[in-house]
């Protein structure tokens, strides 16, 4: 992933706050695994929403405007409850919207080095290492070699 | 480049195109196809990236309407549950194909007299069989002689391996006593035909970088091309021309900078499948055929058939290793692929396994199903899933019905200006029972395999890769577009070649039908070089 600073962004301070919070709520950190916000990927997020600016936009501006109709206050004032009641509501008017987000935060995260070696993946596209795939034991068959012929006879 | 008349003009370097151009490069005649799309870069293909699974969601999408690249043309496909699969360069379908290989059946062809639906076609298996081999040889098929579901037939490789996920299901097979087998696979398990092997990528639907894969830019285009065949790419055919006899002269097309050009040919061969064939002839109207050229009979963009998909999926306690190896080609089962009318449909449907998905996949697919939840319980949820899911597809036999069409969208253009197809269709009754047994039996056949859960859905909305019956072969002029043999009844020097001549659609991917029908009428054509037009 390119090494991004979040100040190359596209997006506005404000905005980012709202998307680092949808990132956060949505892959938060474990013990042995990073955030969607780790410092790293993070960057390689807004990247990915500032593929379709319009829409990250339109994303940033609904979440802003409910936050402004539901709590009366802009939502990076909001405390961490109020801005997590604010997003699910988000998540269940704008099925669509969400799909889009989850695109962009997910696409990122699972190709972080750190990610997919929790997983056992090799940290390089498939090509053109590929895979090693084992034998088959084709003694599996035997059942089906004693049916005989299934397909239909045909004198037309 | 130049626009020099030519023997036989190809519209279409796909499946069937390619196959065609080859087949009639021994005559020595001059042959030129034109593709709309360009030539692929393997390079290019998804897999080099680490982004591969985003790309192949992108610009490597199935869709049309999602991939929007310049050479595609959007389809209009609001009055449809199933939405159009395809691709449009040299290789044509085959360049994003899973490569799923089997043949018809001999059973396939006779169904009005079998089972008294649709109709038969004028030709049968034994015809085929000679075209089917044929193809397998130029194809490279990866298989294993002796199932008991077809008729005997060589393969040319040894067949791709099942891995852990394959043989689990395998052995679920095994336990309901059903049939399996390793399907038919155009996929090169050995070095083939200047192919390298397939190294278990995983995602042969978004390109092999491998090469492995047999599309047809990579197998029948490099013998074309050596035999003296001409291709030209980015050329966009916007109408087939007739002259005053009513025979077809040529085509008018737009060349890549968006110039109409002019090539005249004695002979016209169409080879743009299912949708791209109804919307290229109902876009050639003239004052001898104002409906349409070929199309006397009304049936030009009629009968429309997909194969209905269903998707079952199962989960399992341990890691299944899916993601590894030719993600659409393991296993098969046509255990409920003949009519047995006591299921309350007619016809039948194979069960064709599907390995696992990729890291990003099963993030957004379990986030956008529910399974894997935002928030604290997103990892263990996800662990839970990654890697631990098997999964098969249903795919039904469509019957023709008329009121499945494909037509001309009457306000929607491509980059060219050019009137888009837009499609209507309603699954059939026969259709949707058909589906909900084969989704009922998957998941049987996944629990006796060892899945703790099951789910299954269907029809499958982005799953129109087959696009079949829109210019239907048949001995009636009045009921059909071409003769037994692909001529036009209408036109006789203008030839269909590809699946949108099916009479029927069986319950199997249709690409090495395709291709066997293309060899078939062009060995027709050859063998009628004297008096082709009478």
């Amino acid at each position: 992933m390119a090494e991004l600073i979040t100040s190359d962004s596209k997006f506005t301070e404000h905005q980012q706050q709202v998307l680092r919070f949808i990132a956060n709520m949505m892959i938060p950190a474990t013990e042995s695994l990073p955030a969607a916000t780790d410092a790293v990927i993070f960057p390689g997020i807004l990247e990915r929403f500032a593929e379709d600016m319009e829409t990250a936009e339109k994303i940033v501006e609904l979440i802003f405007a409910a936050a402004h109709q539901q709590f009366d206050k802009p939502f990076d004032l909001l405390d961490e409850s109020d801005g997590e009641v604010v997003i699910n509501n988000f998540r269940t008017k704008q099925p669509e919207l969400v799909r889009f987000i989850q695109v962009c935060v997910a696409s990122c995260y699972y190709k972080d080095a750190r990610v997919m070696a929790s997983f056992g993946v090799k940290e390089s596209p498939p090509h053109p290492g590929g895979y090693a795939v084992d034998a088959t034991d084709w003694s599996l068959l035997e059942p089906v070699r004693t049916m005989g012929k299934i397909y239909r006879k045909v004198k037309v | 480049m130049s626009n020099d008349p030519v023997d036989v003009l190809i519209i279409g370097a796909g499946a069937s195109g390619a196959a065609m151009a080859w087949s009639l490069a021994e005559t020595r005649m001059k042959i030129l196809c034109l593709e709309q799309g360009e030539w692929m870069n393997p390079a290019d293909y998804p897999t080099t990236s680490l982004d591969w699974e985003l790309k192949s969601f992108g610009e490597f999408s199935y869709s049309p309407n999602t991939r929007k690249r310049t050479v595609d043309y959007p389809i209009n496909e609001d009055n449809s549950p199933i939405k159009v699969a395809n691709f449009n360069g040299v290789g044509g379908g085959t360049v994003l194909y899973a490569a799923h290989f089997p043949r018809f059946h001999p059973s396939d062809f006779k169904v009005k007299s079998l089972d008294g639906v649709a109709d038969d076609w004028p030709i049968d298996y034994q015809t085929l069989e000679p075209f089917y081999a044929e193809n397998d040889q130029m194809m490279g098929v990866a298989g294993l002689k002796g199932d008991p579901a077809y008729p005997d037939k060589e393969v040319s490789m040894s067949p791709v391996p099942l891995g852990v996920l394959g043989e689990t299901l395998a052995r679920g097979f095994n336990e309901k006593g059903w049939h399996w087998w390793p399907s038919d696979s155009a996929i090169a398990t050995e070095p083939y035909d200047g192919r390298d092997k397939c190294v278990n990528l995983g995602p042969c639907i978004a390109g092999c970088s491998q090469g492995a894969k047999a599309s047809t830019d990579i197998t029948y285009w490099p013998h074309a091309l050596r035999a003296g065949v001409e291709l030209r790419t980015q050329c966009r055919v916007k109408e087939i021309t007739v002259n005053e006899q009513g025979m077809a002269s040529g085509v008018i097309y737009f060349d890549e900078n968006g110039h109409e050009q002019v090539q005249h040919a004695e002979v016209v061969v169409v080879a743009c499948n299912g949708i791209g064939t109804p919307r290229l002839l109902l876009n050639s109207t003239s004052a001898a055929f104002p409906e349409g050229i070929a199309n006397s009979s009304g049936m030009v963009g009629k009968n429309l058939m997909f194969h209905p998909y269903g998707h079952v999926q199962g989960m399992f306690d341990r890691p299944l290793k899916g993601y590894q190896g030719p993600g659409g080609c393991c296993i098969w089962s046509q255990e409920f692929y003949e009519t047995d009318v006591s299921r309350g449909y007619l016809r039948g449907y194979t069960m064709e396994i599907t390995r696992g998905k990729g890291l990003v996949s099963t993030a957004i697919t379990g986030m956008g199903a529910g399974t894997i939840p935002w928030g604290a319980n997103h990892h263990e949820a996800y662990r839970r899933e990654f890697d631990k899911s098997a999964g098969m597809v249903v795919i039904c036999e469509d019957l023709p019905e008329l009121h499945n069409t494909v037509t001309l969208d009457p306000d929607l253009v491509d980059s060219d200006g050019m009137p888009a197809p837009k499609i209507d269709y309603t699954l059939s009754e026969n259709s949707r029972r058909m589906l909900d047994h084969g989704m009922a039996r998957g998941k049987e056949a996944l629990i006796a395999a060892g899945a703790y859960e099951v789910s299954s859905h269907g029809p499958l909305a982005v799953a129109g890769w087959h696009n079949m019956g829109t210019a239907r072969m048949g001995l009636d002029p009045r009921t059909s577009v071409v003769n037994e043999w692909g001529r036009s009844h209408d036109v006789k020097n203008l030839f269909i070649v590809d699946g949108s001549i099916f009479v029927t659609s069986a319950g199997v991917n249709p690409t090495s039908t395709i291709q066997a029908l293309a060899l078939y009428i062009a060995d027709a054509m050859k063998k009628r070089l004297a008096n082709l037009f009478d």
